[in-house]
């Protein structure tokens, strides 16, 4: 008798044991699949462009790094690097404007989509979910529509190529997601949380910043990253409306990988590699809150 | 909160106070605007010169953006009528465009008289200097001149082993370079080796920007054909004309020796095919040859030859490309502008470009022993000068381009039937016309 | 003392209503300043001829001073003749067709994907963060570069996947982006590997949610792992991930970079999407009038979609 539940218990514990390695091989191959192209692009940004387009894709070749100084503008002699407009287009530039105007959308989206949303999220009104679908379709117009009319509008108000007028612009894009995931966030508090905190003689607002807040930081989170990954990688206005002065880093990135013969891919692949690691480094130190949920072990019906 | 607090306005304040727009101090500054090649490059450091020509009065400033960008930002500050460069290199085909947004200057005083004009070779006159109004005015001034060549694998075609071969598949010699577009095909054919990975001829057959309808173009155009006809300015009955789809049944059939993916080929295919050894022969540009002779980005670089493309059997046709430059309405420097391009064309200044490799529309360069020997093919450039020809600056060029992309490439690579593509694109050629003429 | 402090907040904190304005008024009136302009501006001239090569449109005229040298233009009005032209042109519904393959394949492969990656994720390992975060990092490149990116890995004579296809399973060189089946599915293969991370991380977001107790209490009553899945783990997590299919669903119609990036639309016209056609009409060809009417009728396309969808997803989340 106890050798068969000795026995039992030993193969649950091999199933189970078979069922994590399974586990970890089908998370190895995903891993892969994802990373190999990135890891492909690391392979060709050190590359000559001789190497690049080889019929035979090496893995073991001499590396350079030629791509990467040329990038950051450390590289010796070339063409590229000649005939830039002045310093609007060098690394440290582009980079900071870039992280600047990042941030600072990111900022603003927030802050705005996190009022509206929470106002439409625990106000009853008139036509809410109207207005709801109305601010959801501003973000279904492909954006070469309004382009022509922003750029005249911006033109005629000011705001070309101003850093007021890219705030506004890179806002209003991300506007939609921003009060669509916070309002899902809000809905999924119940009230009764700031019924507690104002029956203890809060204010609404103050139990909204103290209590609420708090507990939708997965909403932030998530709708911090994409509104600032939309930002980081915004291609087409950023070369239409950044006309001399605001030049950020997609565009440059372009620039600079363009040689005497066409794109050099090398650049390309390690000046984009060089792009994401500092939103990779946000993501990683913000994961944890987006992963954690309402934890305080709400019943949801 | 308090450290979020400071974060946003440290942040907010940090962009405001970088603020706005540039303030103009100081000097001058022309602006310039070409995209990042060779060429443009060369641009570049010569117009870097001319602060200390003006005595640091004026000063040119060059921006060079990808070649995607450059196009996208031009045509939205036409689109929106506004000024951000002071001249502005445009392609050829985009002056139809220009001169109808009243964007451009009308340059008939300002540069028609001057010395430098006579210097311009009288083939390329026309489409560079050329008037979409038909009034004769002067809208542009050449940069860069670009044709189409032929790039071969000489050491293969002078090869005795395969000389013998040829002509005794064929029944003549080895022609090299290649003297009809019925040669090509035969050469194709005869190196077409795919197990070994060696193919024959490669061009651009495919959709992006306008690659098709040039390559396609100077073999319509040697077969005795044409796109349309510019007078009439009627399509219909030309680029659907018996010869039209002679020409294109030709075009298809050299496809049969291109390496695979030849349905989506533009610059990068082509010059890598042959950079990588793939291919014993491409017709590319000119400006965008030099990295095949360049050891650090061809396999091939000393085995290749340029030559003026083949002819047809009516007719030898080249086609052109190349830049031209404008100044643009909206700047208030067009005076200076005017003087800048003067002083480019003054000998010296050619010359540098010309050495960093530029090719400029300019006789006395262009004939020169010293031009050809700072690249290989800037001999064949020049001797393409007889033969070139470009069409269509007008200003629905664009709207015609995208519908000859589509179904030349629909004719070539066999999704529909040659005739039916080429009615096809007549019709809607001929509305696209008739659209904006009538 | 604190009493008093408490009451003068009281007193002095912002009411109700005041909350809702200021809240909400900052939004709508940013997305009401920048976006009212342009519909408008469109509205107008679809019913024109407009080419915006052709001269300055002012929608209303003398409210700005002109600069010299910039040509005014007064478009032609001609009715509804630019929504017919769309409508009846013969390739506007290939376009829509293939743009709906494209929706319908890439949202529904990157949704199964997100999802299961986020089960198979829901659990602690060594080393999660760091291979969440690189999982994530197909989604952090721009657009652009990842279309041209993977056009040079498709590419037959040197990419590194037919190499890999041959070399190691024998198969021939598929020229993906060269043919009109596969040139499409080229597409979705790259913009399935960029954004489904983006439906991973929601799933996983709303998955991580999920109380333990619930498994709990589940598994005292001995319920079946496909039962907590369908009655606990997926009811749960839906909510979070419909609204990621919703914006997944509404860019992917957009889908433009990766596409324009990889084949331009080609071979011929194969693989062009509505925004790609949009993009060359309305700003290659410069036929502003016409593409308004074009972008006015996607836009209410979408709309009407949208709300069906949108109206079928919230009644599966009341379920």
């Amino acid at each position: 008798m106890k050798l068969d539940r000795t026995i039992r218990r030993k193969r649950k514990k091999g199933i189970k044991v078979l069922g994590t390695v399974i586990i970890f091989i089908v998370i190895a191959i995903v891993f892969v699949t994802y990373v190999f192209p990135i890891f492909w692009m690391g392979v060709t940004s050190l590359k000559t462009k001789v190497q690049i387009f080889d019929p035979v894709p090496k893995i073991f070749f001499k590396p350079t790094m030629n791509n990467y100084k040329t990038f950051i503008g450390t590289a010796e002699g070339g063409e590229v690097g000649a005939g830039r407009a002045g310093a609007a287009t060098s690394f440290i530039a582009a980079m900071g404007r870039s992280i600047l105007m990042t941030t600072s959308v990111t900022l603003l989206s927030l802050l705005l989509g996190t009022m509206a949303a929470y106002v439409l999220s625990r106000y009853r009104m008139p036509g809410k979910d109207d207005l709801m679908f109305v601010i959801l379709s501003t973000r279904m117009l492909p954006p070469i529509v309004v382009l022509v009319p922003i750029s005249l509008l911006f033109t005629n108000i000011g705001l070309k190529d101003t850093y007021i007028g890219f705030l506004l612009l890179y806002t209003m894009f991300n506007m939609a997601f921003s009060v669509w995931i916070m309002k899902s966030f809000f809905d999924d508090v119940p009230f009764s949380f700031e019924e507690a905190a104002m029956c203890d003689g809060y204010t609404r607002l103050r139990a909204f910043l103290k209590v609420v807040l708090p507990m939708v930081k997965p909403g932030l989170a998530a709708t911090a990253i994409f509104c600032g990954i939309l930002v980081w990688n915004e291609f087409l206005f950023a070369i239409v409306i950044g006309t001399r002065k605001w030049v950020f880093m997609p565009p440059t990135i372009f620039t600079m990988s363009y040689g005497a013969e066409g794109i050099i891919w090398g650049v390309l692949a390690a000046s984009s590699l060089i792009y994401i690691v500092p939103v990779l480094v946000f993501v990683y130190l913000v994961r944890k809150n987006l992963l954690r949920g309402i934890t305080f072990g709400v019943i949801r019906g | 909160m308090v450290v979020l607090a400071v974060m946003v306005l440290g942040t907010f304040s940090i962009g405001f106070a970088k603020g706005g727009k540039d303030k103009d101090e100081g000097p001058i500054t022309l602006r310039l605007l070409y995209f990042q090649w060779a060429p443009g490059n060369a641009l570049a450091k010569t117009a870097a010169g001319y602060e200390a020509f003006t005595g640091g009065k004026v000063k040119a400033e060059t921006e060079l953006p990808g070649f995607n960008e450059w196009y996208a930002k031009w045509l939205s500050s036409i689109q929106a009528q506004e000024y951000v460069w002071d001249i502005i290199v445009i392609d050829s085909q985009w002056l139809g465009m220009a001169v109808d947004a009243d964007s451009a200057v009308d340059l008939t005083s300002l540069i028609g008289n001057k010395p430098f004009v006579k210097q311009i070779p009288p083939t390329m006159k026309p489409y560079y200097m050329g008037d979409p109004t038909d009034s004769g005015k002067i809208w542009s001034v050449p940069l860069e001149a670009d044709a189409e060549l032929m790039i071969y694998r000489q050491d293969l075609f002078e090869d005795p082993a395969n000389m013998k071969a040829f002509k005794a598949k064929y029944g003549y010699d080895l022609p090299s370079p290649p003297d009809t577009w019925y040669n090509v095909r035969d050469i194709a054919e005869f190196f077409y080796d795919p197990e070994n990975e060696f193919y024959g001829y490669i061009n651009k057959y495919g959709v992006p920007y306008d690659v098709i309808t040039w390559d396609f173009n100077q073999v319509l155009w040697s077969f005795g054909g044409a796109f349309w006809d510019r007078e009439t300015k009627t399509a219909e009955g030309y680029i659907n004309s018996p010869i039209a789809v002679e020409a294109m049944e030709f075009y298809k059939s050299l496809s049969e020796f291109a390496p695979p993916g030849w349905q989506n080929a533009a610059f990068e295919e082509t010059v890598q095919s042959m950079s990588q050894g793939l291919v014993a022969m491409a017709v590319e540009w000119s400006s965008f040859a030099p990295s095949i002779t360049d050891p650090e980005h061809s396999k091939v670089h000393d085995k290749v030859g340029f030559a003026v493309p083949p002819r047809g059997p009516k007719a030898h046709y080249v086609s052109l490309g190349g830049q031209p430059m404008t100044i643009s309405a909206y700047s208030p420097y067009q005076q200076e502008a005017a003087d800048f391009i003067e002083w480019f064309y003054e000998s010296e200044q050619i010359w540098t470009f010309a050495e960093n490799h530029g090719h400029p529309a300019y006789m006395d360069v262009l004939s020169s022993q010293r031009f050809w020997d700072i690249l290989p093919q800037n001999k064949a450039l020049y001797e393409a000068l007889p033969y070139v020809r470009d069409i269509w600056n007008i200003p629905v060029y664009n709207e015609l381009l995208q519908a000859s992309q589509e179904l030349l490439n629909s004719a070539v690579t066999g999704s529909k039937p040659i005739k039916e593509a080429l009615d096809e694109l007549a019709a809607k050629s001929q509305s696209i016309l008739d659209g904006f003429y009538k | 003392m604190g009493e008093t402090t408490k009451r003068k907040k009281t007193r002095r904190g912002i009411t109700d209503k005041q909350l809702k304005y200021l809240f909400l008024m900052p939004c709508i009136v940013l997305l009401v300043f920048l976006i009212l302009y342009p519909l408008i501006w469109s509205a107008y001239l679809s019913f024109t001829d407009y080419r915006a090569v052709q001269g300055r449109f002012r929608l209303f005229p003398g409210l700005v001073k002109e600069k010299p040298g910039v040509k005014q233009i007064k478009p032609n009005a001609v009715g509804f003749k630019n929504y017919k032209d769309v409508l009846r042109d013969e390739y506007i519904w290939k376009h829509y067709r293939t743009t709906g393959k494209f929706v319908i394949f890439s949202v529904l492969v990157q949704s199964i994907i997100g999802l299961g990656l986020a089960l198979l994720f829901n659990r602690e390992f060594k080393g999660k963060g760091i291979i969440t975060t690189l999982i994530l990092a197909p989604m952090m490149l721009s657009p652009v570069v990842v279309g041209m990116f993977w056009r040079y890995m498709l590419e037959p004579n040197w990419g590194v996947i037919d190499y890999a296809l041959n070399t190691f399973f024998g198969l021939p060189r598929i020229e993906w982006l060269a043919h009109e089946k596969t040139a499409l599915f080229g597409i979705i293969i790259a913009d399935t590997w960029m954004w489904s991370p983006f439906m991973f991380l929601f799933c996983l977001a709303g998955v991580s949610a999920i109380p333990k107790y619930l498994y709990e209490a589940a598994e005292v009553n001995k319920a079946s792992g496909w039962f907590m899945f369908s009655h606990i783990t997926f009811p749960l997590m839906w909510p979070l991930m419909m609204i990621a299919m919703i914006f997944r669903t509404m860019d992917a119609f957009k889908l433009f970079d990766i596409g324009w990036g990889m084949t331009q639309g080609g071979p011929g016209f194969s693989s062009q999407t509505v925004s790609m056609l949009l993009y060359r009409d309305a700003f290659l060809s410069s036929k502003t009038g016409v593409s308004c009417a074009f972008a006015y009728i996607l836009l209410i396309l979408i709309v009407a979609l949208s709300n069906i969808y949108i109206k079928y997803l919230l009644k599966a989340r009341a379920r």
